[in-house]
C-alpha cells in the first residue's frame, strides 16, 4: 500500500524524501479536503466508544459487572483497564 | 548503553511504510492513509533514542532540538506579519531544512542506524503541524478582530498559554482553532470538549472552506437553522448549515462566515 519501510531505503533515497517534504510542505498546509476529514473523523468516534460498566445497587454491597465482550476486568470493587491501570470504587452513603 | 531505537509493540512495518510515504507524498493521500500515518504518529510519542547518556523520549528530543530553539521567534514572525500564510510558508521551511542537520550533529540519527530516520520523520512531522496550526491561529484571530467580533484569546508567545486547554472564548464559549489535519491528530474522538471548533478544508479541487463545528448549545445562543445528516454525508451538505451525531454527541457544522455574522448579532444584542 506504501511502498518501502523508511529504515529499509539508501542516504540518496532519503535525501530525496527530505527534500519531496520540504516541496510540497510549501504548497499544501495540512486542510484536508472535507469528505475525507469527515469520513476519518466517523471512523475514530465510531472506534472511541464508551465502556459500559454495571452497578447493582444493594446489601450486602453493591455488585459491579460489565458484558462479556467488554476489556475491563472486574474483580470485587476493583476494575483493571486494558492499559494496566486499575479503577478503584469506594462506595459511600 | 548502545544506540538503538525503541519502538512501541504496536508500532508495524505499515507504520515504517507510511512515514516515508508521508515524506514523499503526503499532500496526496486519501482517506485510508491518513488513518495509518495519524495513528504512526500517534505511536512514535512512546518511541525513544538508547544513547549512552541515557534514553530520551521522541516528544523530549523534538522540544529541545525544534520546539524550543526555533518555535518563539516563529510566532513572532507570525504576528509581525502583513501576510501571515507566506511568512508561515517561509519560516517553516527555514526551520525543516535545519532539522535534519541539526538532528545528525546531536549524533541522534547516526548513519548506520536507519531506524533512527522516524525520529527525523516525526520532528518534520510535528514541526509541520506545529508551523502551519499556528499560521492558521493567527489568521482567523486577525480575521475574528478585523470583524468585530468580541473574544479573548491566549497569549501565542508564552508556552504555557499555547499549551492551555483552549484557543479563544466567545461570547462565555470555549473554542479551537484547528486546521483539520490537527484537529484529526489532537481532538478527535467521541467527545468534543470545547463549545466550537474553527477549522479550514478543502472541496471541488481544492477551494477553501471555513466551517465552525459547535456544540448546539453555542449554535441556540447565536439562533441558528441546521439540516439534519451524517457525519460520512456532511461533505455533501456544506455550505448549508448541518447538525449531526458523532457517537450520540450533536454537534453543529456551519460556514464560518455565517456564524460570524450570528456572533456578531448576538453580542450587539439584536
Amino acid at each position: 500500500m506504501f511502498g518501502k519501510a523508511i529504515d529499509a531505503i539508501s542516504d540518496q533515497e532519503m535525501e530525496e524524501a527530505i527534500a519531496a517534504h520540504l516541496a510540497w510542505g510549501q504548497t499544501w498546509h495540512g486542510d484536508l479536503p472535507a469528505d475525507v476529514f469527515f469520513g476519518i473523523w466517523a471512523d475514530l468516534a465510531g472506534k472511541a466508544r464508551p465502556l459500559v460498566v454495571t452497578v447493582q445497587l444493594g446489601a450486602p454491597k453493591p455488585v459491579i459487572t460489565v458484558p462479556p465482550e467488554s476489556p475491563l476486568t472486574v474483580a470485587d470493587n476493583r476494575i483493571l483497564l486494558d492499559d494496566g491501570r486499575e479503577l478503584v470504587l469506594r462506595f459511600v452513603s | 548503553m548502545a544506540f538503538r531505537i525503541l519502538l512501541p509493540a504496536e508500532f508495524q512495518d505499515v507504520h515504517r511504510q507510511v512515514a516515508l510515504a508521508w515524506m514523499l507524498r503526503g499532500h496526496e493521500f486519501n482517506h485510508e492513509e491518513w488513518q495509518v500515518v495519524i495513528r504512526a504518529f500517534d505511536l512514535l510519542k512512546e518511541a525513544a533514542v538508547v544513547t549512552p547518556q541515557g534514553v530520551l523520549p521522541f516528544p523530549v528530543i523534538y522540544y529541545r532540538q525544534v520546539e524550543e530553539p526555533y518555535a518563539d521567534s516563529f510566532i513572532q514572525t507570525l504576528l509581525q506579519a502583513n501576510e501571515v500564510a507566506q511568512a508561515a510558508t517561509q519560516a517553516w521551511v527555514e526551520v525543516a531544512t535545519n532539522i535534519p542537520q541539526r538532528l545528525r550533529q546531536a549524533g541522534l540519527v547516526p548513519p548506520n542506524q536507519p531506524a533512527a530516520r522516524l525520529l527525523l520523520a516525526y520532528c518534520l512531522y510535528w514541526w509541520y503541524t506545529f508551523a502551519y496550526g499556528y499560521s492558521f491561529e493567527v489568521e482567523i484571530l486577525r480575521d475574528l478582530a478585523q470583524s468585530g467580533i468580541q473574544f479573548s484569546a491566549h497569549d501565542l508567545t508564552r508556552r504555557s498559554d499555547r499549551l492551555s486547554g483552549w484557543d479563544l472564548e466567545v461570547s462565555g464559549f470555549r473554542g479551537d482553532i484547528k486546521r483539520s489535519l490537527i484537529f484529526l491528530q489532537t481532538s478527535r474522538g467521541r467527545y468534543l470538549p470545547l463549545a466550537f471548533y474553527i477549522v479550514r478544508l478543502t472541496q471541488d479541487k481544492r477551494a477553501q472552506i471555513l466551517v465552525v463545528m459547535m456544540h448546539q448549545a453555542m449554535w441556540d445562543a447565536i439562533d441558528g437553522e441546521t439540516t439534519l445528516t451524517t457525519l460520512s454525508n456532511l461533505a455533501n451538505v456544506l455550505p448549508t448549515t448541518a447538525r449531526v451525531y458523532v457517537s450520540g454527541i450533536e454537534v453543529v457544522v456551519a460556514d464560518y462566515a455565517l456564524w460570524k455574522r450570528l456572533v456578531h448579532r448576538h453580542q450587539s444584542g439584536r
